[in-house]
């Protein structure tokens, strides 16, 4: 549906902005100080990267990966510093079970154990129906989760990370120091360091374009919705609904990850700003199942660590005192 | 031109300093675009080993100032990698 003021501005070209362009393009207007995220509907995503490349085009992000990844039709392969969209193939046999792509070699997309729903099958509704031989696809564009209480904030030693004024995790590339705590502090493995600047970088919602009233460039581009953009608590309402709805279709594998009491949304996390609807495994997505913030596990890190030190001295102490003896 | 050969550890060892005029068209944090005198277009990354720092890439856009790039090429990324950027007029 046309937005109506979208009949204010007809021409092909502008020479300013169009205020709050963002109602028009994706229904919502950008104001600082409340919390906007992506929802990603795998089931409506068709791969046709569209997102990739508009994420590409706008922070002139150079082309990585060069080369064959051999990874079925996927040739990103993973997010990277040059790299803030990547859309997964993950190609599903007749039987419903995963074959290959680019979350590599799960065996079985049964969701029984996420969620006790389902009957073993990546495909969904497709599982019986498909001919002989021809294979089903999940697609999921993934992207920065921009976590609620983000790891890799909490990590970086410099403050180069910080949230904004959006509710989302930005790297300030003036700041960062090329450290790299970043990069193993974020549990789904987005954060990368660039070997040609020496920078961490990742996906920053296009803080840019939030900014200047603008949705971000990914949201614009895909063609069917899988990726929405719009205020968090209207996203997650919108998710919950969308569920309903494909179990009422007879999508019974259908569930989000990423929102509250959800998988994605463990170990501290909070929930993440930007979350999916999914309807396999999170691992068949390459997508961690209980995702934990690293800073919970320096407590236990430093006492097992204490601990096998003091049993080394007690050992080495031991040996030596009954060597004397002899 | 000169063939120096990179005494650090960037990949791949062997690239040489390679040198291309033109004006600096867009500039995003290190990133920038580079076009030359035939209208081509190039896209850069600025080097952390470059005696510059990113905030000036702006400024050069804005000038319009054409410059001289020195840049080497790596098998990772189709981009320039930018070690040295002088104005060539101002």
């Amino acid at each position: 549906m046309v937005h109506p003021r979208a009949l204010d501005y007809t021409a092909s070209t502008f020479d300013r902005l169009i205020p709050n362009e963002s109602e028009l393009t994706g229904g919502v207007i950008i104001e600082p100080g409340r919390s906007y995220g992506f929802f990603t509907d795998t089931t409506l995503c068709i791969g046709c990267k569209a997102c990739e490349v508009a994420c590409k085009e706008w922070n002139n992000l150079p082309a990585d990966s060069v080369g064959l990844t051999g990874q079925s039709y996927d040739n990103t392969g993973l997010l990277s510093a040059n790299t803030w969209r990547h859309v997964a193939f993950i190609e599903t046999g007749s039987a419903g079970g995963i074959e290959t792509g680019s979350a590599g070699g799960i065996e079985t997309g049964s969701l029984g154990a996420v969620h006790g729903g389902g009957t073993g099958g990546g495909g969904g509704v497709r599982d019986n129906n498909q001919q002989p031989y021809q294979s089903g696809w999940l697609m999921m564009s993934d992207v920065c989760k921009h976590c609620h209480n983000a790891p890799c904030l909490e990590a970086c030693p410099t403050g180069a990370l910080f949230r904004t004024e959006f509710d989302t995790v930005v790297v300030q590339q003036d700041i960062c120091n090329g450290c790299g705590y970043c990069v193993p502090a974020c549990p789904f493995g987005v954060v990368d360091v660039s070997h040609q600047d020496g920078k961490a970088h990742k996906c920053t919602l296009c803080y840019d374009r939030l900014k200047g009233g603008l949705e971000p460039a990914c949201a614009k581009a895909c063609p069917t919705e899988s990726i929405q953009f719009e205020e968090v608590s209207v996203l997650q309402e919108r998710a919950r609904e969308r569920v309903k709805t494909l179990h009422g279709l007879g999508v019974s594998d259908a569930y989000l990850y990423g929102v509250p009491d959800a998988p994605g949304a463990t170990g501290d996390l909070g929930h993440l700003n930007a979350f999916f609807l999914l309807t396999a495994r999170p691992e068949v997505y390459n997508l961690p199942a209980a995702p934990t913030r690293a800073s919970r596990r320096v407590r236990p890190a430093l006492l097992s660590g204490v601990a096998t030190m003091a049993g080394l001295a007690i050992t080495a102490l031991a040996i030596f005192a009954g060597g004397g003896k002899r | 031109m000169g063939k120096l050969h990179l005494a650090v550890n960037e990949r791949p060892r062997s690239a040489h300093v390679q040198s291309l005029d033109g004006v600096i068209t867009l500039a995003q944090e290190s990133r920038f675009q580079i076009t030359d005198s035939f209208g081509i277009s190039h896209q850069a990354v600025l080097s952390p080993r470059a005696a510059m720092e990113p905030d000036q890439l702006v400024g050069l856009v804005h000038s319009g100032a054409r410059v001289r790039l020195a840049y080497q090429k790596t098998g990772e990324v189709i981009s320039l990698i930018a070690r040295s950027i002088r104005v060539l007029e101002g």
